[in-house]
């Protein structure tokens, strides 16, 4: 019975783990899209319009993959 | 659908006061999802004096409890840290997170009670507490050097880093917002419809059970992510 508990354990902080490293990594190409769009469109009136985002898409996707970095050695510490 | 029974509004209704929301400062602070944050509130506020009214050398009861959480809390913390006295510093508001969110997930299993975290007002306020205090707690640790933690390892690159670094904080806000109100959220609009559509036996149970399951894990994920955002920002930069 302790074993059950402790491998049920053990899969939901894995379930945990793994669903807040992807989600970390969406949510941050979405803020630089949105943030990206925002420039192109409010602050420059459209006249740039494909690049702000392109561009600030890239870092928002550098963002996201900063963040899975931290995460996974943070992580490494946890007794799953 | 139908407006949900909520215990509280019903209280509220009859004593006049403006209890579903609306436009003035009053209805505002009184809707429903204010209401149960309250409720929250003061069950953990209650909880914690009684559990300390009487303390005992060998602790029993309601203090044995908590004495077991808040070490428990500590240990792990620690285990990040590896410092004692930054472990002192944000235990207690890590230990409040865990418990106030445990209690506000749970009370949405409750007939009659919504999940205060059911609302993403509720969990952006928490997430705005979360992200300030680990910038905080930068600054303090760091001074006008945590700058650096922004502008990654080598000098030349720091010009790319920066919006790199602005946007990974900024997902950082909406992941920890967005998934704990986006679990709960999901949990209760998956429960009402299999009300309506399935009846109101035994269908809804196997929700019901992950429910219980999602609860738990999300109080913890937040608790954990708070956890390593603050020592991230803690800890000495690149």
């Amino acid at each position: 019975m302790g074993g059950v508990k402790k491998e049920l354990g053990s899969l939901v902080r894995s379930l945990g783990v793994a669903s807040t490293i992807a989600l970390s990594i969406v949510f941050s190409v979405f803020a630089g899209v949105i943030a990206g769009y925002w420039l192109d469109i409010s602050v420059f009136d459209g006249k740039t319009y494909p690049w702000l985002t392109i561009i600030c898409l890239f870092f928002g996707i550098g963002g996201g993959v900063k963040n899975f970095f931290i995460m996974t050695k943070r992580f490494e510490n946890f007794r799953c | 659908m139908e407006h949900p029974l909520l215990f509280l509004s019903l209280i509220l209704d009859a004593l006049g006061l403006p209890a579903h929301g609306g436009e003035t400062v009053l209805a505002q602070a009184l809707a429903p999802h204010m209401q149960y944050s309250y409720l929250a509130m003061i069950i953990c506020i209650a909880l914690a004096i009684l559990a300390t009214k009487r303390m005992e050398m060998i602790p029993k009861g309601l203090q044995n409890l908590f004495e077991l959480y808040v070490n428990w809390v500590e240990e792990f913390i620690d285990e990040q840290t590896h410092d004692k006295r930054k472990t002192l510093i944000i235990l207690p508001v890590m230990a409040t997170f865990m418990f106030y969110i445990l209690v506000a997930n749970y009370m949405g299993l409750i007939p009659g009670f919504m999940s205060p975290t059911a609302n993403i007002n509720i969990t952006l306020g928490c997430t705005a507490i979360s992200i300030a205090l680990y910038h905080l707690l930068g600054i303090r640790f760091h001074g006008i050097g945590y700058i650096k933690h922004f502008m990654g390892p080598i000098p030349w690159m720091a010009p790319m880093m920066f919006p790199i670094e602005i946007f990974s904080h900024i997902g950082r806000i909406l992941s920890l917002s967005i998934r704990l109100f986006g679990n709960m959220v999901s949990k209760e609009i998956l429960l009402g419809l299999l009300f309506m559509l399935a009846g109101p036996y035994l269908a809804p149970l196997p929700i019901m059970f992950l429910g219980v399951l999602v609860c738990l894990l999300q109080a913890f994920i937040f608790f954990v992510l708070s956890i390593v955002y603050s020592v991230e920002a803690m800890s000495e930069g690149h």
